[in-house]
């Protein structure tokens, strides 16, 4: 299966920020309306999987992960869709991929 | 190889005074029969001499060697949550989360994870599966602790901690660092 990729710090931010715009620069929600979601879209169009380089950045908080991460679960109302066709490379943080997991599978609980 | 050649020596040199004691200074008188018991505790206690330094002491030598670096990386671990610990309670005396702090906290956690994962990886290299509960505890912790500190407003202009925050931070910090305290009990019990 071919792949395509973003690597944050190149994408998007080397300083990823908060939950939404409002609140400060670089935030989750921007990160998946702008880079995350059309990508994601276009993956599952072309049946290729989604890689998601996480390394290079100064580091993430809790929010900016779950508005970016969980917001795409809760766009499609379904983790199961998220999980299949995303990969994440996390050198820098080895448990960064099970966060993130936990965002998606817990997003369409609340 | 010189070991060897030494142990070799020895056995040798050995023989040799012995049968020189035995023709020139006949003090020893030898049986000619051989009793079962002295010959079965002689091959005991050579078996004991040989064991005992040569291959117990170095399994347990290995083996403390062992659970020393992983007591070690555990302490490291704790150190690392002690100081998100302190900086959070700088946080909430100061009223305010620094772009300094919040940086050092991220890094903080990217460091626990780390550190973890080092844990991890020796202790299932030295014994495999036995701490799988604990780890799994563990990384709750860390989950919960990350999320404790690094969600919900963090990084929004402004944001600042609570006092019930803090609170809540407490007791998940301290749930955490005991945890590692029994891990470390239970790596030293190995």
């Amino acid at each position: 299966m071919d792949k395509l990729i973003i690597k944050i710090a190149d994408d998007y931010t080397t300083i990823p920020g908060v939950r939404e715009e409002i609140e400060g620069d670089f935030p989750g929600e921007e990160f998946l309306e702008k880079i995350l979601l059309p990508k994601f879209k276009q993956a599952i169009r072309e049946n290729k999987k989604l890689i998601i380089d996480l390394d290079g950045t100064a580091g993430y908080a809790t929010s900016f992960l779950e508005a970016a991460f969980g917001g795409l679960a809760r766009e499609y109302m379904d983790a199961k869709i998220i999980l299949n066709n995303l990969e994440f490379k996390s050198d820098d943080d080895p448990f960064l991929e099970d966060d993130i997991t936990g965002y998606i599978k817990e997003a369409n609980d609340k | 190889m010189i070991r060897y050649v030494i142990s070799v020596i020895l056995i040798i040199a050995g023989v040799v005074i012995g049968m020189g004691l035995h023709h020139y200074y006949p003090l020893f008188i030898f049986e000619d029969k051989i009793d079962i018991v002295g010959l079965a505790t002689l091959v005991v206690t050579i078996f004991l001499a040989v064991y005992i330094p040569i291959f117990l002491e170095r399994n347990m030598h290995n083996k403390r060697s062992e659970k020393d670096v992983i007591i070690r990386k555990i302490e490291g671990l704790q150190s690392t949550i002690r100081a998100i610990n302190y900086t959070v309670a700088e946080c909430v005396q100061k009223q305010t989360v620094s772009s300094s702090n919040n940086y050092h906290l991220l890094r903080l956690f990217t460091t626990v994870s780390n550190e973890l994962d080092t844990i991890i990886t020796l202790a299932d290299y030295s014994e495999k599966d036995r701490f799988k509960d604990d780890f799994a505890e563990i990384k709750n912790f860390r989950f919960q602790y990350r999320k404790m500190v690094t969600g919900g407003d963090f990084q929004k202009k402004g944001f600042k901690y609570s006092i019930l925050d803090k609170k809540e931070e407490e007791k998940i910090y301290h749930r955490f660092d005991k945890s590692l305290c029994v891990l470390i009990f239970k790596v030293n019990g190995l």
